[in-house]
């Protein structure tokens, strides 16, 4: 049912742009994503599209279906605290045979993974168009930085982060560049979670998209392809055929830089692993869960728990007081600390604002240990 | 309301809640911040891990005083003496903002007079329960912080010394120039997401639209802008409504007085004397069910309209899904019972056109519009007078909004503190005050009806603490009776120290107004007193039947 196309292979790398002008010059870096999310529905490849469109301003993406090839929206958006491996969840669980195709950054796919492992989205069933990512903010992060250039944010014609600069690109042309590193060094910047993650290019994507390592001249203007599947093969090679996207092989040096940029980002995410998993940001952290106050928004948010719909767990949080039990804590700390993706919703949705990832990744980082210890435990105690 | 009109010249939050982070210091009273405003809670908290100093006055020990570094656990109803107190060091230690008090206010000299003779180290241990040092240090704490923020809420409000009490609350902000700018300013946080647009669009017995006070005057002005006759005199506020002869029907909306009066009992002995009632209202609640006539309201996601939240910021809510039934929007059933009934200034069409009148009537709301709503989901803060007006999250930055455009100090024979009508005696030896629970609101006509939530806390209980549950025979998990001298109530007891010695506290969802008297209010405010109430527990084993 997928076409295939000669010449465009798996694991292969290359640039990529819409042949329409007009996408070109609307979408983000040659609006290859939009044009491939058109084609999938025009070609009745997939029901739906799942992706992110603009809200009010250029810093709101809102998660949005759409069945309708004209109706793709277009843009990029680093300050939208979206789940749409969630979103796809939900569609899944109303119709298990439903085929989506879904931007998805690198704790997307992850998600998407979790969920596909208990049986809450059938992977066979979706195309996932991975959006590499350097990180994303909270939008008051951005407002904060509009708001020292005094500009409104509906002023606001697009964001997007290029060579370690936010960049936001204003109506009437003008240009506002703030160097990351800058940021974080001042303790704003990306979200935490982020800056520990040294997924750029999404490893579980049928496509990984991005604009590291597109020639200067291009730059902007071209998206840089990695095939990582059969099925991200197919889909491009489709949409080349049918003459909706024009695709260069990615020349030698590109493909070093990609890679050099990803090798410098990841060594930086762990450079920050290594500074907010010590010991004293772990028992600030933990210290931090006397404020829970049993909103439930942790668990709303999370892309892995909501999903599973176990209400009993609930019970662990006790009742009659506005402070959980510890139990409570302990219980999602093992579920989440198996399926946990890092994606930093729950802690971006915390009104105590406890730095819940923290907690999480540091379990994680150390359940193998963990592990390793029980079974050779086991073992032990099997050999005596 | 009526304290910090009269004080700043408008009633309202003087900040947003975004700009309450930036503050140095806090001070936040009689506000269950974790448990009931959640989001100012996490503002509270960004400030204090930016080293921020926390003070807390509540009997209880709540979440947020646990976060405090200073808790001062007074005893209801003793909060002014406390605040006098303050004023007190502040003028002795010389830390009062002379440049602000000289350019910005009136009335200091009067004020200051009266302060430094007030109140006694020995009042605030006698009426306060707490130790002077204390409040001084909490004193200290506030004068010498740049931006020291207040924050208060009904273990203030609901007293019968309320407007006292807040008079002399917003002199400290104004001995400290501690209003004006991000992170300061005297911030009431207002319970429902809408209280306060109820009252900016004159929901009170008292103001017309616009804080307008009722009388010739304002009633003149309304007249020749709406085009009939408007009402020179106050309405009857609502506790005298209830204690009235000549009201015979009433029509409630969005309110369940059977349950959230004082004293219930006299509540509903009038509900059911009148000669009629509507209540309009999403739920069968127990007023409803005492109703001639019950007219089915939509929700809100069944209806478009605007809220207006505890920061003046008001945010536009558009319609979702139709309502269910016969149910239908306030606006709408309101606007059909006006039509019927012949009335002037009637025949809305639409939400928009409600606003439009809003806008027309309101002049806080006259630069805001449904377009201009629509693309700023985040709203905006009255006052906004002009259309390309951007709003205003932080009042009184150059001038107050009285009529000098000076702050006044209040007089001090209206701080004056003034004892209990009815104290603590060898009879009632515990002050009984309520409160709200994190799982449920008000009389939980909605949350009772949510599982998860009403599993949460199922029934009501009373908090006692183990010095006092000793002393009369209490043990935690029994049931116990709890009776004022204008009621009675049966609950089971948590032994707790989190609730101060001498003090019990019982929530207010499930009836416990029976326990509250009918007619002590503020005289000023017409508030009731819901929050020291003299009373004494039994373990009900003892106490017989029949409650």
């Amino acid at each position: 049912m997928k076409p295939t196309v000669s010449g465009i292979e798996v694991n292969g790398c290359y640039l990529a742009r819409s042949s329409d002008p007009d996408t070109v010059e609307e979408a983000a870096c040659g609006g290859v994503v939009t044009e491939l999310l058109r084609y999938a529905l025009r070609e009745d490849l997939v029901d739906v599209a799942v992706c992110v469109e603009r809200g009010i301003d250029a810093l709101d993406g809102r998660p949005v279906v759409v069945d309708d090839p004209a109706e793709v929206p277009s843009g990029s958006y680093h300050c939208a605290p979206t789940q749409l491996a969630r979103l796809v969840a939900e569609l899944h669980r109303e119709d298990p045979e439903l085929r989506v195709a879904v931007t998805c950054r690198p704790c997307d796919a992850r998600a998407l993974e979790r969920l596909a492992e208990r049986d809450l989205v059938s992977l066979d069933r979706v195309y996932r168009i991975g959006l590499n990512c350097g990180g994303t903010f909270e939008p008051r992060v951005v407002l904060e930085i509009l708001e020292e250039h005094d500009v409104d944010p509906l002023d606001v014609e697009r964001e997007e982060v290029a060579k370690g600069n936010l960049i936001i690109e204003l109506r009437d042309g003008e240009e506002i560049k703030v160097s990351i590193d800058d940021l974080e060094e001042r303790g704003s910047g990306r979200r935490e979670s982020c800056r520990r993650c040294d997924e750029n290019v999404p490893e579980r994507a049928d496509l990984a998209c991005g604009n590291w390592g597109v020639p200067d001249e291009m730059m902007g203007k071209w998206t840089f392809v990695e095939v990582k599947t059969e099925d991200g093969r197919d889909l491009l090679a489709g949409a080349v055929e049918e003459g909706a996207v024009e695709v260069l092989e990615a020349p030698e040096r590109s493909v070093r830089i990609r890679e050099k940029i990803d090798e410098i980002m990841r060594k930086m995410a762990r450079s920050w692993r290594e500074k907010t998993l010590d010991e004293d940001h772990l028992a600030e952290a933990l210290e931090a869960l006397n404020r829970c106050i049993k909103c439930r928004s942790c668990r709303q948010v999370c892309p892995v728990c909501e999903a599973c719909e176990e209400e009993g767990c609930w019970a662990f949080a006790g009742r009659e007081s506005v402070t959980p039990t510890p139990a409570w804590h302990a219980h999602v700390a093992q579920c989440v600390a198996l399926y946990c993706v890092e994606c930093g919703a729950c802690e971006t949705a915390c009104p105590a604002e406890i730095p819940l990832t923290r907690i999480y990744s540091v379990l994680r980082e150390r359940l193998p240990d963990l592990l390793d210890r029980i079974m050779e435990g086991r073992r032990a105690s099997a050999g005596e | 309301m009526v304290a910090l009109s009269e004080v700043f010249g408008s009633g309202a939050m003087t900040n947003s809640i975004p700009d309450l982070a930036e503050a140095d210091c806090y001070l936040v009273a009689g506000s269950n911040t974790a448990e009931q405003h959640p989001i100012v809670y996490r503002r509270i908290v960004e400030g204090v891990e930016d080293g921020a100093d926390l003070i807390v006055l509540d009997p209880r020990r709540t979440l947020v005083a646990e976060l405090a570094d200073l808790h001062l656990r007074v005893r209801p109803r003793s909060d002014l003496v406390v605040f006098l107190y303050m004023a007190r060091v502040i003028l002795e230690e010389g830390l009062h903002d002379e440049e602000f008090i000289e350019e910005r206010t009136t009335g200091f000299e009067a004020f200051a007079e009266y302060v430094r003779g007030a109140v006694s180290e020995e009042d605030v241990r006698r009426i306060a329960g707490v130790d002077p040092e204390d409040v001084r240090e909490a004193a200290v704490r506030y004068a010498e912080a740049d931006r020291g923020c207040i924050i208060y809420c009904m273990g203030l409000t609901q007293h019968d010394i309320a407007c006292r009490t807040l008079r002399a609350l917003c002199a400290l902000a104004l001995l400290t120039g501690n209003v004006g700018r991000p992170g300061t300013g005297v911030n009431p946080l207002r319970g429902q997401n809408n209280v306060q647009g109820a009252c900016d669009v004159g929901a009170l017995a008292t103001h017309f639209p616009g804080y307008r006070r009722v009388g010739p005057e304002a009633a003149e002005e309304l007249a020749r802008l709406w085009g009939f006759e408007v009402p020179e005199e106050p309405g009857l506020r609502l506790p005298e409504a209830f204690d009235s002869d000549e009201i015979a029907a009433m029509y409630i909306f969005g309110e369940n007085p059977a349950v959230s009066e004082p004293n219930s009992r006299h509540a509903v002995r009038k509900l059911r004397n009148l000669e009629f009632l509507v209540v309009q209202d999403l739920y069968l609640t127990e007023t409803a069910e005492l109703a001639d006539l019950v007219l089915p309201a939509a929700g809100w996601a069944e209806r478009t309209g605007t809220f207006t939240a505890t920061d003046r910021r008001v945010q536009l809510s558009e319609k979702v899904v139709d309502p269910p039934g016969e149910a239908r929007p306030d606006w709408w059933i309101l606007e059909a019972v006006a039509r019927r009934l012949g009335l002037k200034g009637f025949g809305h069409r639409s939400p928009r056109e409600v606003f439009e009148e809003i806008r027309r009537v309101v002049p806080q709301y006259r630069g805001i519009t449904y377009d201009r709503l629509r693309r700023r989901p985040g709203g905006i803060h009255w006052p906004c007078p002009e259309e390309d007006h951007p709003g205003t999250p932080i009042l009184h930055t150059e001038e107050f909004a009285t009529e000098d455009g000076r702050a006044r100090f209040p007089r001090p024979e209206d701080v004056e503190y003034r004892e209990p009508e009815r104290g603590v005696d060898e009879e009632y030896p515990l002050i009984l005050t309520t409160g709200r629970v994190y799982a449920h609101y008000h009389t939980r006509t909605i949350t009772g009806r949510s599982r998860l939530l009403d599993n949460e806390v199922p029934e009501s209980f009373v908090e006692i603490h183990p010095k006092d549950a000793e002393r009369y025979g209490v043990s935690d998990g029994e049931e116990v009776i709890i009776e004022t001298p204008y009621g009675r109530w049966r609950c089971r007891a948590r032994v707790t120290d989190r609730v101060r010695e001498g003090v019990i506290f019982t929530p207010f969802h499930f009836g416990e107004n029976a326990l509250t008297p009918p007619d002590i209010i503020d005289p000023e405010a017409g508030i009731p007193e819901y929050k020291h109430v003299p009373a004494r527990i039994k373990p009900s084993s003892r106490g017989g039947s029949g409650s």
